[in-house]
């Protein structure tokens, strides 16, 4: 796929017209998707189609920087102003690793020469602040962006549903502010429906990705089940996944129910 | 770290003896100083000298060859050595040979995950058995903890305070080490601890405090138990001077007022 600028929204043509017509110039969209259903790509053609023509920051949690930019050249994509950040890595680093040290501590007892001439910290080194983390990016943003989250799931793993709801309201906020364009993922069937249904009513856009077994392979399909005041955009695609990223098949499937989580 | 004690140090000394705590007219109101291993309470409010008290108690052993460690919660151990140094009784080579030992607390609870506001049941033991690896490791046979206050205000609970102290008391008079726990209280208090049940499980209580005569602000010091031990209850006039802590007896003439 060429560079993509102006008004693409998602890197789908078919989608784009609909949603650059009908969603403000800055939103929050929730990709929703079970294991399988390419959401980490479909992620990557968003933040892709940003390119060039705003700041693109992907926050990855279960991919390393370098596996991000092999995806990105997989698909023959330049990630080549791309901002990577890797909130896995930094929470491993910051409280994972400390607590193996700790059980190490706890176990064998602590000596003299762990604790001698050590200074005392004045925040506690095992606090990783994601929501800070990540509001401290946004607040440094001045223009409009484009954003991605590649998944809620790991925030709601070490974060109170609150707490990953606050974060996806300030970055929504920032996002109309700004004029930005956010793109969160998240499993849609593993977390409480109340933690997603408040997200899905918070975004402007949710995106839903299928992956259904077939003789042979996956069909995909994506529903544009939500786009804020615009509910007869609503729509099903089947879809499929080429060296260039997701496009969609032919005709749609259907304008009115979503597929099953 | 410096190998045994010195000549005339504890290693000299039979079980069960005195633990001299070099102010020399405290050791005479004691018979020869603190029983080795007991668990001392130095109570007081601010600025009455509870940590100069303490750190010339160390001082003064790790002179004799006695491995001292000064457990610091309140203030970093840094400052803590820089404030020693100004006294005349202290040499700096009593810390660079290892018998004058400073440790910060936090840096225990930082290194031991112990951050919860109030101390479970388990990061209490650990925070013991840290206590008690130390101990052991650097063969401390005089040590401080200042302030047992700090440290009960992150336990909080009475039976866990009664259970801490307990278990403290135990693993410390195991290992003969003798203990002075800083105290802290208000001025008008009535009791010598923050919730009462730590003054009694130590085996000793000294009070330290303000009071007020012909106008001047001076410091008190009273033993108010010492298990074992026969002394005299009056009360005492302490001067800090840069050679260390000087009592007198405090005579009653005059107004006075507790402060």
């Amino acid at each position: 796929m060429g560079k993509l600028a102006g008004d693409v929204v998602l890197g789908i043509p078919e989608l784009d017209r609909d949603l650059t017509a009908s969603l403000p110039p800055g939103w929050l969209g929730l990709l929703v998707g079970s294991a399988g259903s390419a959401t980490s790509l479909f992620a990557k053609q968003f933040a892709h189609a940003g390119l060039g023509s705003s700041p693109v920051l992907y926050y990855s949690v279960y991919e390393s920087t370098s596996d991000v930019e092999r995806a990105f050249h997989d698909f023959g994509w330049d990630p080549s102003g791309l901002k990577i950040f890797n909130l896995a890595e930094e929470y491993y680093q910051k409280v994972l690793l400390r607590d193996l040290e700790i059980s190490r501590l706890r176990e064998r007892g602590l000596s003299y020469g762990e604790v001698a001439g050590v200074p005392v910290s004045v925040s506690n080194p095992r606090t990783f602040n994601l929501t800070s983390r990540l509001l401290a990016d946004l607040a440094a943003l001045d223009s409009p962006f484009r954003l991605v989250l590649d998944s809620l799931d790991f925030l709601l793993e070490i974060l109170e549903p609150e707490a990953v709801l606050t974060v996806a309201r300030q970055i929504r906020h920032r996002a109309q502010t700004l004029g930005g364009m956010a793109l969160l993922s998240i499993q849609g069937d593993i977390h409480e429906r109340r933690t997603t249904g408040l997200l899905e009513d918070m975004a402007d856009l949710v995106i839903e990705l299928q992956a259904l077994p077939q003789a042979g392979g996956y069909e995909h399909r994506i529903a544009v089940s939500k786009i804020r005041n615009h509910p007869e955009r609503s729509r099903i695609a089947s879809a499929q996944v080429t060296g260039s990223g997701f496009g969609l098949l032919d005709a749609p499937v259907g304008a009115t129910s979503p597929p099953s989580r | 770290m410096a190998d045994g004690a010195l000549p005339g140090g504890p290693a000299s000394e039979p079980p069960g003896e005195r633990c001299p705590s070099g102010i020399e007219a405290l050791d005479n109101i004691l018979g020869g100083g603190f029983p080795r291993g007991h668990l001392v309470l130095v109570a007081g409010s601010v600025g009455t000298g509870k940590t100069t008290l303490t750190l010339e108690f160390l001082v003064r052993g790790a002179e004799r060859g006695e491995r001292s460690l000064f457990l610091s919660v309140t203030e970093a151990s840094s400052k803590l050595r820089q404030n020693l140094s100004t006294f005349e009784f202290f040499r700096p080579e009593l810390v660079s040979s290892g018998r004058l030992v400073f440790v910060d607390i936090p840096v225990v609870y930082e290194k031991l995950g112990l951050d919860h506001e109030e101390l479970t049941l388990e990061e209490i033991d650990l925070l013991i058995r840290a206590i008690q690896g130390l101990v052991t490791e650097l063969k401390i046979s005089r040590l401080v903890i200042d302030s047992l206050t700090s440290v009960c205000y992150r336990i909080r609970r009475e039976e866990r305070i009664r259970d801490f102290m307990l278990k403290l008391s135990q693993v410390l008079a195991d290992l003969n080490c003798t203990t002075l726990l800083v105290s802290e209280i208000g001025q008008a208090s009535g009791r010598f601890s923050l919730h009462g049940v730590e003054e009694a499980i130590v085996d000793g209580v000294i009070l330290l405090g303000n009071t007020r005569r012909q106008g001047d602000i001076i410091r008190v010091l009273q033993i108010i138990k010492m298990r074992g031990t026969s002394h005299s209850r009056a009360q005492y006039v302490v001067e800090l001077t840069p050679i260390g802590l000087l009592m007198a007896p405090h005579l009653k003439g005059g107004r006075q007022e507790g402060m």
